[in-house]
């Protein structure tokens, strides 16, 4: 997949990621963007490989009585990703964290 | 996990009713891990102690993501881009697969398309004239005595006024009569086509001068108005377009006219060949008193308008009457009750001008490429069918993970739409570019055609407009869905646990005969063989037509008709005809020349009735004799054989004794088995006086009013001594006739320049236009069928191809221990061949009911003749042996050590 400009939307979910806000729920309080947009941009990141996803550890969950969570963290290429997208927008519009803007896919 | 671990409360419950529900739309492979996942979250949520609203909205936002992961797998826009690209990324890989469907779809949908044009034009809907619903066409009709239906006839003068007065709901009601005239007085003498009308004609077609005036009523008969109107074509060609051109004069067979009018560009006349129109009351002066005087002078057609208020039925009453009116006042002049009363009937012009032998002729057509593009959509369905089994396991494993069936139905038919939309799309454009080829086929088919000098299709309506595109869209997108539905259908219903087993190798493929695809090979083979007899019935028609002894030899000989003014005497016509006969003999090439009347095949030239035999008057021979003045060498520059005595010499002239040369029919009519020469006949004719004639000759039967239409009796007589000023001059060379068309023309015009020769053809050309028709439906039907042919016999060699491969171990085996590889092929092909018996069975079937639609198109032959369909049904199971013997016979080259290896 050719490498194409991220969305603000977009960004500010990778960034959230990096900053250690790993959980689905994190990143809505973070970005504060709804469930919906932020699963949407999950999955595509996925399927783009720029984050992973995985489950804790069903002990940890079941020590603390709770349900089991998901978690995402950034790959290498999604690392770098962002960094580029940082730059640029930089360069744009100073690193100003835009309102949600769904992700435009070909 | 336990209930415990949940806070408690109405809200968090509902929401995880609401997300348990949501996680239905979720594909099946990841369900279980997206609800773990938005449960983990909204416990989160809770735990934190958001307000009971965000929790419902988290909710929410869950099912409608659980909505967009499905739209996800299965695709909206962007599934089918994705779809579109992997189809691509098929074809791709296999490029033969995709140009053999995309042409076989482009010649199906391109004939559909091309036919569906001429189709159109055929029915009653299409006219140019406004208002063309409520035009009729007035006939005369001659009532049969034995209750057979009526005649119809064209009108005299004196009939058409007693009609017209009778008929006041059909009004206007204008009278034409379509010709071709001499003109002369402006540039060079040229033939070209006369409508002779009365005065109501140009307003009843809704048509007004752009130039000058209209004809008006004054230009009634008996006034003897010589006026002329224009068409656009020849205002522009003769006069440059000049609007002065108004008051200039024109001569018309020799006869001056006044131009005072030009007609809109476009505009033809109800012949479609009309330049010049001229009152019908100036043929008095044009062309003898004769022709409004006389009450059996039958030479013009009627059309009129229902008058407001009035319908069809209304008018077919009044017609009744007026029919009724007209015997009273021209009774049969025989008075011997041999013919029956004169009737009048009104017939809708939408329908008369539908010919219905073009119609019948489209008709077939038109189902042959339907049958065709059946045979391609069966083909295409047959070879996707292929490739979805292939791939069976593929969409079975996908469809055990989750892959919703519409996902798989919607990849098969992304692949038969693109190749359908890619062969509708060359289909059209192939179409557009066989528009002429149609357009030629169909007015040579509608040549030997033609009643009441109506047009019947105009050539020129047929064309790309907007319903032909839209057709050829329709039939793309059909052939995609009937082509695509059948694997669809397959691939949405994987049998799972067999193809996957298969597909891990833990089972063997069963299905040997996949039944959908032997189905579709069948089908094709029964529609290839409707084909099939359809163009077998052509050709043996054709091949009936062509064995027609018409009576002349064709090959060398030239015809061209000529019509000199009424202001020659006869004597001077003689001397002309004379001249121009030796002067074209001495042409370098040519072998004799003669004259006549007409040409052979052209029409019924002048009919007479036999008067008076020897010393006793006769009743008249089936309908009448054929009455023909031909000049010395005509049997020989045609080739009629002489059957007994001699015939005309230059001993026959204008002040010897007249005498007569007969046909073998009318010397076995007029005189049974007893010789023919030396009796003496009188015909009711003007020109020869009825004076008695000697018969000094028989002659073999000239087939004069067409091919399929049997010689009437014909009596020859000298044109010495019963010159006319018409006629049509026959030139016989050794090499290409028409190669002397401009010698001959330069013989004429240094003998008379301003005589136009017309009507040029060699014989050759007269015969094959009487079997353009035949030819043509034959031509189109073969192509069907070869097309069709070839189809079914790839589709049959396919299914038993992929047969062979699927069976090498068995065939190994076999081969193995010591079955002889002739058994093998044979155990292979049984199949095959069995299924080609069933659909050429009901190939048989179905051609019974579908050629009985062509059976006016036939010659001598019957639509359910067996020859044909036995040959037919030979053919094709020869091709379909043959087609199964080619990957049958691999079964030999099977190594039986690697089969037994193999999977």
């Amino acid at each position: 997949m050719s490498p194409r400009r991220m969305g603000a939307g977009t960004t500010s979910i990778l960034q959230a990621i990096a900053t250690g806000h790993k959980h689905g729920a994190d990143i809505m309080a973070v970005t504060g963007q709804g469930g919906g947009t932020v699963y949407k941009v999950l999955r595509r990141l996925e399927i783009r490989e720029l984050i992973e996803g995985a489950w804790e550890d069903a002990e940890v969950a079941e020590a603390e009585r709770r349900p089991r969570r998901r978690y995402y963290r950034l790959t290498a290429e999604g690392r770098s990703r962002l960094s580029m997208a940082v730059e640029s927008n930089r360069g744009v519009r100073h690193g100003s964290v835009g309102p949600a803007e769904p992700e435009r896919s070909r | 996990m336990s209930a415990g671990v949940w806070p408690a409360g109405r809200t968090v419950t509902m929401c995880r009713v609401l997300l348990s529900f949501a996680s239905r739309s979720v594909p099946l492979l990841g369900r279980a891990d997206w609800l773990a996942e938005w449960e983990g979250e909204l416990w989160a949520l809770a735990r934190r102690g958001e307000s009971r609203l965000a929790l419902v909205r988290f909710a929410l936002a869950g099912l409608s993501e659980a909505r967009w992961e499905k739209r996800m797998e299965e695709g909206t826009m962007n599934g089918i881009a994705q779809d579109i690209r992997l189809a691509l990324r098929g074809f791709g890989r296999t490029p033969g697969f995709a140009l053999v469907v995309i042409a076989v779809l482009t010649l199906g949908i391109g004939a559909n398309t091309a036919l569906f044009s001429a189709l159109k034009a055929t029915l009653p809907s299409s006219s140019p004239y406004p208002g063309a619903d409520r035009l009729v066409m007035v006939d005369l009709l001659f009532e049969k005595t034995d209750g057979a239906p009526a005649d119809t006839a064209p009108w005299s003068y004196p009939k058409f006024e007693v009609a017209k007065q009778g008929l006041g709901l059909v009004t206007p009601l204008a009278g034409y009569a379509s010709q071709t005239g001499t003109l002369t007085g402006v540039g060079g003498a040229a033939r070209i086509g006369v409508e002779y009308v009365t005065p109501a004609y140009l307003e009843l077609l809704g048509v007004r001068p752009v130039v000058g005036r209209a004809f008006d009523a004054t230009e009634e008969v008996p006034n003897p108005a010589l006026v002329v109107i224009l068409s656009h074509t020849l205002w522009q060609s003769r006069w440059g377009g000049d609007p002065g051109v108004i008051g200039e004069t024109l001569r018309l067979n020799g006869t001056p006219l006044e131009i005072v009018g030009v007609l809109p560009s476009g505009f033809r006349g109800a012949s479609g060949a009309a330049d010049l129109w001229v009152p019908m009351a100036a043929t008095s002066t044009i062309q003898g008193a004769w022709r409004l005087r006389r009450p059996f002078a039958h030479w013009f057609q009627a059309i009129g308008r229902l008058a407001p208020g009035s319908g069809l039925a209304d008018a077919q009453a009044q017609a009744k009457q007026a029919g009724a009116a007209v015997d009273a006042a021209y009774p049969d002049p025989s008075g011997k009750g041999e013919v029956g009363p004169q009737g009048v009937a009104v017939v809708p012009f939408l329908r008369a001008r539908v010919n219905p032998l073009a119609r019948a002729a489209v008709t077939a057509v038109s189902i042959g490429a339907v049958l065709l593009l059946l045979i391609a959509c069966a083909n295409v369905a047959s070879l996707l069918l292929a490739r979805a089994t292939a791939r069976g396991s593929d969409q079975a494993v996908r469809a055990a993970l989750g892959a919703g069936r519409g996902r798989l139905v919607r990849e098969s038919l992304v692949e038969s739409m693109l190749l359908s939309i890619t062969g509708g799309v060359l289909g059209i454009a192939f179409a557009a570019a066989s528009q002429r080829l149609v357009s030629t086929a169909v007015r040579n088919a509608l040549e030997t055609a033609g009643t009441r000098g109506l047009q019947y299709i105009d050539p020129a309506t047929l064309g790309m407009d907007g319903s032909v595109l839209v057709a050829g869209v329709g039939f793309a997108l059909l052939t995609g869905l009937l082509a695509g539905l059948w694997p669809a259908r397959l691939a949405s219903k994987p049998d799972l646990t067999h193809d996957l087993r298969a597909a891990t190798g833990s089972v063997g493929r069963r299905r040997e005969w996949p039944s959908g695809r032997g189905l579709l090979v069948a089908g094709q083979l029964a529609l290839t063989l409707v084909l099939l007899a359809g163009a077998g019935l052509m050709a043996a028609s054709l091949g009936g037509l062509r064995r027609i002894d018409a009576g002349f030899s064709n090959t060398g000989v030239l015809s061209l008709r000529f019509e000199r003014g009424r202001s020659a005497t006869a004597e001077e016509n003689r001397v002309f005809e004379e001249q121009l006969v030796q002067t074209a003999s001495r042409l370098p090439g040519v072998v004799s020349v003669s004259t006549g009347v007409c040409a052979p095949l052209t029409g019924r030239c002048e009919v007479a009735g036999v008067r008076q035999v020897d010393d006793r008057t006769t009743a008249e021979p089936g309908g009448g004799v054929l009455a023909y003045d031909v000049s010395q060498d005509y049997f020989a520059t045609l080739g009629v054989r002489l059957v007994e005595g001699r015939t005309f010499d230059g001993t026959d002239r204008t002040d010897a004794p007249p005498v007569a040369v007969i046909n073998e029919t009318a010397a076995r009519t007029l005189f049974g088995t007893s010789p023919a020469i030396d009796h003496r006949i009188a015909i009711t004719r003007s020109l020869t006086d009825g004076r008695m004639a000697r018969v000094i000759g028989v002659v073999a039967d000239v087939r004069y009013a067409g091919l399929e239409t049997a010689a009437m009796p014909a009596v020859y007589f000298s044109r010495s001594q019963s010159m006319q000023g018409y006629g049509t001059l026959f030139v016989r060379t050794a090499g290409d006739p028409y190669g002397l068309v401009d010698a001959v023309r330069g013989v004429t015009m240094s003998l008379d320049p301003e005589l136009p020769l017309y009507d040029v053809v060699s014989l050759a050309d007269l015969r094959a236009r009487q079997e353009a028709r035949t030819r043509v439906l034959l031509a189109l039907l073969a192509g069907f069928a070869g097309t069709g042919l070839l189809l079914s016999a790839i589709g049959l060699y396919g299914i038993v191809a992929w047969s062979v491969s699927r069976r090498r171990k068995e065939m190994g085996l076999r081969l193995v221990l010591g079955a002889p590889g002739r058994d093998i092929i044979a155990i292979v092909m049984k199949r095959p061949l069995l299924l080609a018996g069933t659909g050429i069975a009901s190939g048989v079937v179905a051609a019974l009911g579908l050629t009985r639609l062509v059976r006016g198109l036939l010659f001598e032959v019957s639509p359910s003749d067996p020859r044909v369909l036995g040959v037919a049904a030979g053919i094709l199971l020869a091709i379909a042996a043959i087609a199964a013997w080619i990957p049958a016979r691999r079964v030999n080259r099977i190594d039986p050590a690697t089969a037994l290896r193999s999977d």
